[in-house]
């Protein structure tokens, strides 16, 4: 009944925020101030939802909206529970920090930003719980459409109207594949509703088409790698708060689809579909991590970490439909407890570094890396907050990234139980092998994000300017870095959740998960065993600093070093400092055969050759999807148009000809001549 | 009743042939005082009151308000003239004669063994060469000639299949095609003004 209640309550905050706008568009700062306290308490009131569902049970209720087919019923049940605590708990840190970040956009649409800004938390809501097929689609779409606009705020830049028509584009495609799976099913069930979807009769072909459907779908919102292109491009042009719930949280609804899919409507699959999913996740996640890496915008390089990301949160969804193919349900279930448990670090975390990235373009007012460096000393809180999130996000131990990933490669390693003969040890295997190569690689560009960003000594002046930003922004980071240390930490609270979000399932069993040991993750069931414990490696982690430290103490000797000699003269600068580019080229040229790059150097000698030449040095990417995939169906099309515009004359004789042409074919076809 | 519809026929192969607009303008009223006739003539066989009031109807608005404007705007268009139509008058004739044998044999072919055959297929064939005249001139007001060329073969389908069409769908038709023709009319006057011709092959250099 409270249950009930607080759903009507997070629906009517967002509302109100919406339309708060309206009344208080006098005074910007106003504006700023209520909007957010309304989304913070609509995404308070998410999060008390959501852990209300988990101890009282799912909740139903029809809301008072006519639909052409059927109420609009909503039920939220433990996954949709799940992700609305994603939402919650990311939508009330952004919403914190955008009391100071929107100080931007004063004068700039700000009532237009945070009445979309309600509009898109109250649309992601709606996504997760609403149980009708029109109504789903219909918020999704409005989902969509709001995060475009958002995408396209400051749209007098070019990039930020090109990005935003490139998200719409691919959007729409997913959402023409996502109708059709929606549509497929619903026509054969003869209802609207989710709850009749369940187990419908299907022959198998249509079943395959219907997962092929839903996984080019929602893998275009998740950014699968062939459709991943317009992640890199939305996210540096929105506002940064945007960015961060985008990045954690709206992609993380093509997730919660998938699993509606996987675990409730299709029931369980031939084994190749798992497969699929596998191959796409791992070529998603490594291929994520190296443009991460060799990109020098730092949101640019955000987008590619959470391709990355997405990846392994997919490697761990394709392993449990491998497992479910051969009924092995308690390990389809910690499958997918990993792939939940990634979907909310990778929320917390993501979030994060794009609040800090944020601060850092707020007052920095750039996002190339190569104008930033020495902020540790200019921002220290942001700087520290940074270092917690790119910690968790190579999954250092102690941080929340850490339990997912060492959960999914569990889930990886059993692969051979489910996937038998050569093959599937083989796959394992390399699957395994490629994650361990997406680590390194995240584990190389997040180095390199944090150093380049806040090591060494500005390289511009700009990032010499820098302060502090406002303590809202610094408050709403730190929350979030305290999640990913309680998480990391205590893994046992999440995966309660998680065994609540995912019991109503009957085809997978998350019993097998322990949960009694504090500080201890592990599984225990006949022939499948693991487990880790957190304190330990803490312990271990300490050990090696102190140890590390003492053999410092001991036989590092201290060099004493008097004067610059060896700069011949030179006080260190910048300049000497280690640049984005050349911290990853050596990555290039290992990967040149998968990141074509050209390198380019510009030369300007002037007239007097005694006074020296300036280098320019500069890289260029060749994407090789946009290459192969793209740039072809983009020709296909302009050729396609270029064909038809010849019929196009605009003489009025020659259209009147067509209508002739047309009327004589139909009236003699119509005869059946 | 065949006479009606061999006139019919000849004034509409007439028109693929003239070049003087007034004398187009003429051919057309002919035509729809022959459609007119036509429709009295029905009337008179099935014997009732409201195909009378159709056929004065047709009268007034086809015979009398729209050839006056017509002719009208003519007399102000002194220099125009269809001096160089995209078809030829010989080759826009013979495909008129195709237009013919076509609707015949479509009208054979769709509605076998009909009592009104020949009326439907001078019907279709009229639509067909109305279309005709608007593909192939240049001149604004040919234009017009061929919408209401095409207009009246569409009445006399009507005609023909129905034996009489209710009033107020007869009603609709004529104010359609009134409509249509004093916007066209104005149109050509605004035409004239703004581009010194009627000519509306100059209308291509409108296209972006």
């Amino acid at each position: 009944m409270v249950a009930e209640y607080l759903y009507y309550g997070i629906l009517l905050f967002f509302s109100t925020g919406i339309l708060s706008v309206i009344f208080t568009k006098r005074n910007v700062k106003v504006t700023n101030y209520i909007a957010h306290s309304i989304a913070f308490m609509g995404c308070f009131m998410a999060i008390l939802c959501a852990f209300f569902v988990f101890f009282q049970g799912e909740l139903n209720l029809v809301l008072p909206i006519l639909l052409l087919f059927g109420d609009m019923r909503v039920r939220v049940d433990g996954l949709s529970a799940f992700f609305l605590l994603i939402i919650g708990v990311i939508g009330a840190a952004t919403s914190i920090y955008a009391y100071g970040y929107s100080r931007e956009y004063y004068g700039c649409r700000l009532p237009l930003m945070v009445s979309l800004y309600n509009a898109f938390l109250l649309s992601m809501a709606l996504v997760v719980t609403v149980h009708h097929v029109a109504g789903f689609i219909i918020v999704w779409e409005i989902m969509s459409l709001v995060s475009f606009f958002l995408v396209n705020q400051e749209y007098e830049k070019k990039t930020s109207t090109r990005a935003a028509y490139i998200y719409i584009l691919m959007t729409h495609v997913g959402t023409v594949f996502i109708i059709s799976a929606f549509l497929l099913l619903a026509v054969a069930a003869g209802s609207m509703d989710f709850g009749q979807l369940k187990g419908v009769l299907v022959s198998d072909f249509m079943r395959n088409i219907i997962f092929l459907c839903v996984f080019l779908g929602f893998g275009t919102k998740a950014g699968i790698v062939p459709l991943h292109i317009w992640l890199p491009r939305a996210h540096p042009a929105a506002p940064s708060h945007i960015s961060a719930l985008m990045s954690g949280v709206m992609l993380k609804t093509a997730i919660y689809g998938m699993c509606r899919f996987f675990l409730d409507f299709l029931g369980t699959g031939p084994m190749w579909w798992g497969v699929m999913i596998l191959v796409f996740a791992i070529i998603t996640a490594a291929l994520g991590a190296l443009y991460a890496f060799i990109e020098h915008d730092i949101k640019r390089l955000l987008a590619y970490s959470t391709v990355e990301n997405m990846g392994i949160i997919l490697l761990g969804i394709g392993a449990g439909m491998v497992f479910l193919s051969c009924q092995q349900t308690i390990l389809a279930g910690i499958a997918f407890s990993a792939a939940l448990y990634h979907v909310f670090n990778h929320a917390v975390f993501k979030s994060l570094f794009f609040m800090g990235a944020g601060a850092v373009m707020q007052s920095a007012h750039t996002k190339n890396m190569e104008q930033l460096g020495g902020l540790i000393k200019k921002m220290p809180y942001t700087a520290v907050c940074c270092l917690i999130a790119a910690g968790a996000i190579v999954a250092l131990p102690t941080l929340n990234g850490f339990v997912s990933e060492w959960l999914t490669f569990q889930a990886l390693l059993f692969l051979p139980q489910a996937w038998s003969g050569m093959i599937g040890k083989i796959g394992s295997a390399l699957l395994i092998a490629l994650l361990g190569l997406t680590g390194a690689l995240a584990a190389a560009c997040f180095i390199q994000a944090f150093g380049i960003t806040f090591l060494a000594k500005p390289r511009s002046k700009k990032a010499q300017e820098a302060v502090e930003v406002m303590p809202s922004m610094v408050i709403a980071m730190g929350m979030l870095a305290g999640l990913c240390i309680i998480f990391g930490m205590w893994p046992q609270i999440m995966l309660r959740i998680l065994q609540q979000a995912l019991v109503g399932f009957t085809s997978i069993d998350v019993t097998g998960l322990k949960l009694q040991e504090w500080y201890l993750l592990s599984f225990d069931q006949g022939q499948v065993r693991g487990s880790i414990s957190i304190v330990g490696i803490g312990m271990l982690l300490l050990c090696g600093i102190v140890v590390a430290y003492i053999l410092h103490r001991k036989f590092g000797k201290e060099i004493k070093a008097t004067g610059e000699t060896w700069t011949c003269g030179i006080v260190p600068n910048s300049h000497m400092a280690y640049t984005a580019m050349g911290f990853s080229k050596s990555i290039r040229t290992v990967f040149k055969n998968i990141v074509h790059t050209y390198d380019e150097i510009l030369v300007s000698t002037s007239d007097n050759k005694y006074y020296g030449r300036e280098l320019f040095y500069h890289v260029r990417i060749q994407y090789f999807f946009v290459s192969v995939v793209y740039r072809p169906i983009n020709e296909a099309i302009i050729r396609t148009a270029t064909f038809m515009k010849s019929i196009q004359t605009g003489s009025v004789q020659l259209y009147v000809g067509y209508i002739m042409v047309i009327t004589v074919i139909v009236l003699i076809w119509s005869t059946r001549w | 009743m065949n006479l009606l519809i061999i006139i019919l026929l000849i004034t509409s192969l007439l028109l693929t042939r003239v070049a003087l607009l007034k004398t187009a303008v003429n051919i057309i009223l002919i035509q729809s005082f022959m459609v007119a006739l036509a429709c009295g003539i029905e009337g008179m066989e099935a014997g009732e009151l409201h195909m009378y009031i159709a056929a004065i109807l047709t009268a007034i608005i086809k015979v009398g308000i729209i050839p006056y404007a017509l002719l009208n705007m003519v007399e102000k268009l002194q220099y125009e003239k269809e001096d160089h139509p995209i078809l030829t008058v010989d080759a826009s004739s013979i495909v008129a004669c195709i237009a013919i044998v076509l609707a015949y044999g479509l009208i054979d072919q769709a509605l076998p063994g009909a009592d009104s055959r020949d009326a439907l297929a001078t019907a279709v064939a009229m639509t067909l060469i109305g279309l005709l005249l608007i593909m192939t001139r240049r001149q604004a007001i040919m234009q017009i000639v061929g919408l209401i060329t095409m207009e009246n073969g569409i009445y006399l389908v009507g005609l023909s299949v129905t034996k009489g069409l209710p009033l107020i769908i007869e009603m609709g038709i004529f104010f359609d095609v009134l409509v249509a023709v004093v916007v066209l009319v104005i149109l050509t006057r605004r035409l004239k003004l703004s581009g010194m011709s009627t000519d509306i092959s100059r209308l291509k250099k409108l296209k972006g």
